[in-house]
């Protein structure tokens, strides 16, 4: 039986595709970036399972390029100054505070890290005031604005992931719990994969629309 | 199980309240695109007032010049005309009736193109007001005898000299549609006024014309364009059996002062 992930796949292939066409906006660039080494990661992720090998520890280095890409994504839409600035001065702490906690604390073999509830608290904040932050420059709605699908789909990811992240590990301990565990973690993380591609692909479908349709 | 309910409590009100910042990011959305699509609209009436000025200043300059051109060039020459035409009368023992003819007819054609070249004279224009220049224009056209104008006012108005050029260009527009494209042989121009507008209505019983056409489309854009200049409105009503132009302007405060 074919894996539910596979079709994410799919989806994120499709993202990356689309994103090639707009690779003149800043924001669309890094996202292309950020898809490109998700493809990569997922992968070898897939050869090392394939084989019975240990992955995680390159979830782990995917996790600091993924927070640092997000981030500065993000920073792309936001005015205000202090704010772009704590997000810029946030990526090299949380890339020494996630190496720190992989090398020291939790090791590569643990999964997920006590870094992925950070980057996840990280980006709904970073979410919240983007948000806040996208600014109109025509009559078209917000849900029209390819910016705001862009912005929910990290912000809708991570609001799915971070609470099951942070007691994941403690569950997974729980022997009469860990294959409910293991399903609900994986139905979670497809769900939250599925949403997250479906609505950056709905981003890249506007961006197309605002082309064709100029104001 | 009491664990399970309080999980999904929490669970429950973190998704409410960030369900409340979404909404309220949109709605702050909302409020800035209301801004930003008035600062907007500002803008792009600032930019059309602008450019409809310069347009209008080009175009009175054109005037002026081309006012000079006739005066100078076209007046000169038929004057002349006029004086070999005068010449010729008196070597001839017998005048013909058709030289007599010719000379009255040049005359004629003498004096229409003075007033024309006056009507089309800024500094003329800047030296007296609206219902002066419209008697004069009036006055040219009803020699001709081809239509009758008819003209009522309430005397002399309150705004500034450039706006009465604006309004009297409008007119301008407005007669030469009844004129040339509704082929009116009757005319009337009633300008009325109370303490904050003024009312400039023309009226004729021509067969009236088609807006959209090449011939009066673009007369009628400048009038639209010019009227919202002065920061009134203009309406058109339109039959077979007469047309009528409805000119409103609002009299602004600094406009009394002059």
């Amino acid at each position: 039986m074919i894996k539910l992930q596979y079709f994410y796949y799919f989806l994120m292939v499709a993202c990356f595709v689309n994103s090639l066409f707009y690779l003149n906006i800043k924001r669309i660039k890094i996202l292309a970036l950020l898809l490109l080494i998700s493809i990569i990661t997922e992968t070898i992720v897939e050869v090392y399972m394939s084989k019975g090998l240990n992955y995680y520890k390159f979830y782990h280095i995917f996790n600091i390029l993924e927070y640092s890409l997000i981030t500065l994504s993000l920073i792309e839409g936001i005015n205000l100054k202090p704010v772009k600035k704590l997000m810029l001065y946030s990526i090299p702490v949380f890339v020494n505070g996630a190496l720190l906690i992989s090398l020291t604390v939790q090791g590569w073999e643990q999964m997920p890290s006590m870094s992925n509830s950070i980057e996840g608290l990280l980006i709904i904040t970073w979410c919240i005031i983007a948000l806040w932050c996208i600014e109109p420059n025509d009559d078209r709605s917000i849900f029209q604005q390819p910016n705001f699908w862009f912005i929910m789909a990290f912000f809708i990811y991570f609001i799915c992931t971070l609470p099951f992240n942070g007691i994941f590990n403690y569950l997974i301990t729980v022997k009469a719990h860990y294959n409910k565990t293991k399903a609900l973690f994986s139905l979670i993380n497809s769900v939250s994969n599925y949403l997250l591609y479906i609505f950056l692909l709905i981003g890249f479908s506007l961006c197309r629309w605002k082309k064709s349709t100029p104001q | 199980m009491e664990e399970i309910y309080a999980t999904i409590i929490i669970i429950s009100i973190i998704l409410l309240i960030l369900c409340i910042g979404i909404v309220f990011a949109i709605v702050n959305y909302k409020v800035k695109q209301r801004i930003y699509l008035e600062e907007k609209k500002t803008m792009q009436e600032d930019f059309e007032n602008q450019l409809m000025k310069s347009q209008i200043e080009v175009q009175e300059i054109t005037f002026d010049e081309l006012g000079k051109e006739l005066h100078d060039n076209v007046g000169q020459l038929l004057s002349s005309t006029k004086m070999l035409l005068g010449v010729t009368q008196r070597s001839l023992a017998e005048i013909p009736e058709t030289l007599n003819l010719a000379e009255e007819t040049l005359g004629k054609a003498i004096n229409e193109l003075r007033a024309l070249t006056k009507s089309l004279d800024k500094e003329w224009l800047e030296r007296f007001d609206l219902i002066t220049n419209l008697e004069a224009e009036i006055n040219r056209i009803n020699v001709a005898k081809a239509t009758h104008i008819n003209f009522t006012h309430c005397g002399k108005l309150p705004i500034d000299t450039q706006k009465q050029i604006i309004l009297f260009r409008i007119t301008q527009e407005a007669l030469q549609n009844a004129i040339k494209h509704a082929d009116a042989a009757s005319i009337s121009i009633n300008i009325t006024m109370t303490s904050n507008s003024i009312s400039l209505k023309i009226y004729d019983d021509g067969m009236g014309f088609e807006m959209q056409s090449a011939n009066t489309g673009l007369g009628i854009r400048n009038m639209k364009h010019r009227t919202a200049l002065l920061g009134g409105t203009i309406c058109w009503d339109i039959s077979a059996t007469g047309s009528r132009v409805n000119i409103q302007l609002p009299i602004e405060d600094n406009d009394h002062e002059n």
